[in-house]
């Protein structure tokens, strides 16, 4: 889990231009970020981008950033939202070409070949939004109820609402697909 | 139908986030639903397929592409005439204190005992190293064979002053710091002639350099009047979050 402590400590460094402290801030959470870009969007170049240019808006905006607040929430909301901008923008493409991987494939091949993995993203990739987001955040970047929360600027309750929906129906496409 | 309070109960243990409070309750309702049996299995096996999904490796080359795009402020600390000399160019550029000559390739003259304030630099013409003009043999020298750091550190003779040669390698931010405390000579100048060192600085008679990647750059020293020890040395210690990972010195004489 991400050091707050740390993490402030790197920012002050960077806004003094210590581009090592840069270093590592990068290194720090290039990793998650681009996990939770990949989990929200399926595509590898996609999440890269999204990565790229959330780190940019971070520098950006340093100033912005008040330290009273995690660190790691911020990150995390600026690539939420970049994430689904992204898809929004390219959405047509996207839906097209989801189309065609899940109507080339069959449940059974999955789950022979234990193509597991893909079966879980095309079930992420059919949930709306801000039910695949709360999913994303809760299991691939194992935040608590109370970071979500902070990061999507939403109620716990909300969060836990939205969980419940969610995991109901990804267990129905999992069950569906021979996983479950 | 399974009761919306136990449903949540059951989703909260599942996310380890259930409130002490509300065990008993759960397992209450555990031991006499059936139903609550099935949905918690149901919740903890779906949880596990999602969790065992391996983290994906970002591409090859993204943290430098990230790095490269962003602009940071100008380091606070740095002088504006060390900034400059630091800054990358595509050609060599060279300083040392009093003078460097460059006429077709860097010819280093001897250092003055002048005072820093009258530093200038020289720009040297493209094509030519930071290292031509320096002698090939060393006084002293240092290899450092690390995971994370690799290369040499060269001790060179400049006529009356001298050169500091660093030539290193690191996959990681690592930390040099030169101590110059028992050398009797004093910063006179910094060469480098690849990108921008992430940080340089002198201060209480130490130099502290921030390296990462591929790094060349010659650091010239001039004799202190003050100091007239038969047994100097300089002191080199690499550092990669704040740990020491390297521990040398370079002994060259009176």
């Amino acid at each position: 889990m991400m050091n707050s402590d740390r993490d402030h400590e790197l920012i002050d460094r960077c806004r003094q231009g210590d581009r090592v402290a840069l270093g590592q801030l990068v290194k720090e959470y290039e990793r998650p970020i681009y996990n939770a870009a990949f989990r929200v969007l399926g595509n590898s170049d996609d999440a890269a981008d999204v990565v790229q240019v959330v780190f940019l808006k971070v520098f950006e905006r340093l100033d912005q950033y008040n330290s009273k607040f995690k660190f790691f929430s911020w990150i995390y909301r600026i690539a939420i939202n970049e994430a689904i901008n992204h898809r929004n923008r390219t959405r047509n493409q996207q839906e097209l070409e989801e189309e065609q991987f899940v109507a080339s494939e069959n449940p059974e091949k999955w789950v022979d070949s234990g193509q597991v993995s893909d079966v879980i993203q095309v079930g992420l990739m059919e949930l709306q939004e801000d039910y695949r987001v709360v999913v994303v955040l809760r299991h691939f970047s194992d935040l608590s109820y109370q970071d979500i929360s902070e990061v999507l600027h939403i109620p716990e309750k909300t969060v836990k609402s939205r969980l419940y929906s969610a995991r109901q129906l990804m267990k129905a496409h999992l069950a569906d697909k021979g996983v479950m | 139908m399974l009761n919306e309070r136990i449903a949540e109960l059951i989703q909260a243990d599942v996310d380890g986030a259930l409130d002490p409070s509300d065990r008993n309750e759960l397992q209450t309702a555990l031991e006499h639903s059936e139903e609550a049996r099935a949905f918690r299995i149901e919740m903890q096996k779906l949880a596990g397929i999602l969790e065992s999904l391996p983290d994906l490796e970002p591409p090859v080359g993204l943290s430098r592409r990230i790095l490269d795009s962003i602009e940071l402020p100008a380091p606070r600390q740095m002088p504006l005439w060390l900034k400059n000399w630091l800054r990358p160019v595509s050609y060599g550029f060279a300083v040392a204190a009093g003078m460097l000559m460059a006429v077709g390739m860097v010819k280093l003259m001897p250092l003055a005992d002048s005072d820093m304030s009258s530093l200038v630099g020289s720009m040297v013409k493209q094509g030519a190293g930071i290292t031509d003009g320096l002698p090939d043999s060393a006084l002293g020298q240092l290899g450092v064979d690390l995971d994370s750091v690799q290369g040499s550190i060269l001790l060179k003779d400049l006529d009356g002053a001298l050169a500091l040669q660093f030539d290193l390698d690191s996959s990681e931010p690592v930390e040099v710091a030169v101590d110059l405390g028992h050398s009797g000579l004093e910063f006179g100048g910094i060469a480098q002639d690849t990108s921008g060192l992430a940080m340089f600085k002198v201060s209480g008679g130490n130099l502290r350099v921030m390296n990462e990647g591929t790094q060349k750059y010659v650091v010239f020293l001039k004799h202190s009047v003050s100091t007239n020890a038969s047994d100097k040395k300089l002191g080199v210690k690499i550092s990669q979050d704040k740990l020491t990972v390297f521990e040398g010195s370079i002994a060259f004489g009176g």
